[in-house]
């Protein structure tokens, strides 16, 4: 892999060892639990002993898993699609249109990064155990939604930015009105800001754990949440097994926001 | 199939002559109504801590609506707390700094290269790890630092003892700095970007090194992506939970923890409340002050104003 870049000179010695280091650190957990998940011994620990696939298919019987498996695909494919329309429209608001107060309107729509976490989740918890939300999935999605929105905003206004006004003075003039000119002009070009943005809220969604530990009830328990508690309590390989399913989720949605928006999308200014 | 299509638009059409003329002058802010609603669970819930933050709490009846400043009093004196928020930032300023320091080489190195394979391994890296989310990794961490861990074979097969960094707040800081590494790329790798590559060419033709070009062209020139990775990572460290519960052990707990043993162990909604309060407080003052001299940089919604 030779590196054509001529002009990184006498700093290149530097960036490559921050780089090696960084793949080292970021590579170095992951790799020790997807190890760690075919080992023989009942205990996890360093080297692995032996190769088998038992804790995996002890994972398709173990009941605590599949049921909050399921209930964190549930969360995240609730947050994703009310993200989408949310995303949209306020995306389409900030950057097409003149907006009164603009900068204190970006301040607020970014308050779900700016306030910390805990305290977002106890916050929605109160909310929560007034209105009688607790106890079922759909409204951890909905609180998945508010703490990750941003990322949606983001993606899609990176699109809304690119499109050229004149696609849809050219609907319009051809006849077209303005939903038609929103359905068939507007909402295609926004495409990869939407898939890239979904993505992104779906895979943070089912991998969330601080606001959903606040929010989850024994029925309503997501993934994570359960897997931090075995963490706690358990050695067991099993873990690890459920973390490369994770793994595996991971790559799958990077290969598919690799396939249809490209990575190098996120080099880009937005 | 397309005949419904245009059945349903000639509705949507049929509904739209009844909209009154002058929504359309401000049809940006119905647009904007949904954001506003969600983000709006989160003011509201800023409200009901503030709230809550100021009554007082009895354990038998838990909460007990009389005003006092007893919490805030209570957390800003006791030194356990105290010693506790210091820890919170200090380690989350750390974490943060490292994270942006590793990823501005990183975020550089992926953005300057031409090898387009090279591009795409990097990235795929990056994105791995943060679509693998912070349990997941701190799990990993736990397996790498713990007992009988890589780390400790390792130091075992070299130096002949086991080197022990688990529950340590160095445990807490390895794993929290590898959290947030992806976050930090992200947000300064299009200000790089943005940089034009001439502009490093004139420095080192006017006769900086390759290293003085990185000082005095590049790091300036991607302030506004430096500025949004400090806020994402700092934000996100102040928060941490997991990492210093598992990696940490009790032993380095951060202001999350604490929060949550008020609320789930001891039932104290309004020390709980304070607390967050008080997080909140400091973290947005830190991301205030950092805003206002600064300006949002690449965590902007728009483009206008750049």
């Amino acid at each position: 892999m030779a590196l054509k870049t001529r002009s990184l000179g006498k700093i290149k010695p530097l960036l490559i060892f921050f780089v090696v280091f960084d793949l080292v650190l970021l590579f170095l957990p992951t790799l020790i639990v997807f190890l760690s998940s075919f080992t023989e011994s009942t205990m996890v620990a360093f080297p692995p002993k032996g190769f088998t696939f038992k804790w995996y298919t002890e994972l398709a019987v173990t009941e605590w898993f599949l049921r909050t498996f399921l209930n964190s695909l549930y969360a995240a494919t609730f947050c994703t699609i009310i993200s989408v329309p949310v995303g949209v429209f306020t995306a389409i608001a900030l950057n097409k249109y003149k907006l009164r107060f603009a900068n204190v309107l970006q301040i607020y729509l970014l308050l779900p990064f700016t306030i910390p976490l805990i305290a977002s989740g106890i916050g929605l918890l109160f909310i929560y155990s007034r209105i009688g939300w607790l106890g079922s999935i759909w409204p951890i999605g909905f609180a998945l939604m508010v703490i990750n929105i941003p990322f949606m905003i983001w993606g899609v206004g990176a699109c809304v930015n690119s499109l050229d006004p004149n696609l849809e003075h050219a609907a319009q003039s051809l006849g077209a009105e303005e939903i038609q000119t929103f359905l068939y002009v507007t909402l295609p070009s926004l495409a990869p800001g939407i898939i890239s943005g979904a993505l992104l809220m779906f895979v943070l969604g089912l991998t969330e754990f601080i606001t959903s530990m606040i929010l989850v009830t024994l029925r309503s328990m997501t993934l994570p949440v359960a897997l931090y508690t075995s963490i706690k309590t358990s050695l067991s390989p099993l873990l690890a097994s459920v973390s490369t399913v994770y793994i595996l989720v991971a790559v799958v949605a990077v290969l598919l926001l690799d396939r249809f928006v490209g990575l190098r999308e996120y080099l880009r200014m937005r | 199939m397309a005949s419904i299509e245009w059945k349903a638009i000639d509705l949507l059409l049929f509904l739209k002559k009844f909209i009154p003329k002058t929504f359309y002058g401000k049809i940006a802010y119905f647009l904007l109504l949904p954001g506003i609603v969600t983000v709006g669970f989160l003011a509201v819930g800023l409200v009901y801590l503030g709230s809550y933050s100021i009554f007082k709490f009895d354990p038998y009846h838990m909460v007990v609506y009389t005003l006092t400043s007893e919490n805030y009093v209570l957390l800003l004196t006791n030194p356990a707390y105290l010693t506790i928020f210091v820890r919170t930032l200090k380690i989350s300023l750390i974490a943060s700094a490292s994270s942006i320091v590793l990823g501005f080489f990183y975020a550089y190195f992926t953005v300057r290269t031409r090898s387009s394979i090279l591009q795409k391994i990097l990235l795929t890296s990056l994105f791995v790890p943060f679509f693998t989310g912070d349990v997941i990794r701190v799990y990993g961490w736990l397996i790498v630092l713990g007992k009988n861990g890589f780390v400790s074979y390792v130091s075992k097969m070299i130096w002949g003892h086991g080197a022990e960094l688990i529950f340590t707040e160095t445990a807490v800081v390895i794993g929290l700095t590898q959290v947030l590494l992806p976050l930090a790329v992200l947000m300064i790798a299009p200000a790089i970007t943005a940089i034009r590559r001439d502009l490093e060419f004139a420095a080192m033709n006017l006769g900086a090194n390759e290293f003085r070009t990185l000082v005095y062209v590049v790091v300036p020139l991607s302030k506004p992506g430096l500025i949004a990775a400090f806020v994402t990572t700092f934000t996100i460290g102040v928060t941490a939970f997991a990492e210093p519960d598992i990696l940490g052990g009790g032993r380095a707990d951060f202001a999350a923890n604490v929060v949550f043993k008020f609320m789930f162990n001891a039932g104290a909604y309004p020390q709980a409340a304070a607390f967050c309060i008080l997080i909140t407080l400091v973290a947005s003052l830190v991301v205030f002050v950092v805003l206002k001299r600064i300006g949002l940089g690449t965590m902007m919604y728009t483009r206008t104003g750049r």
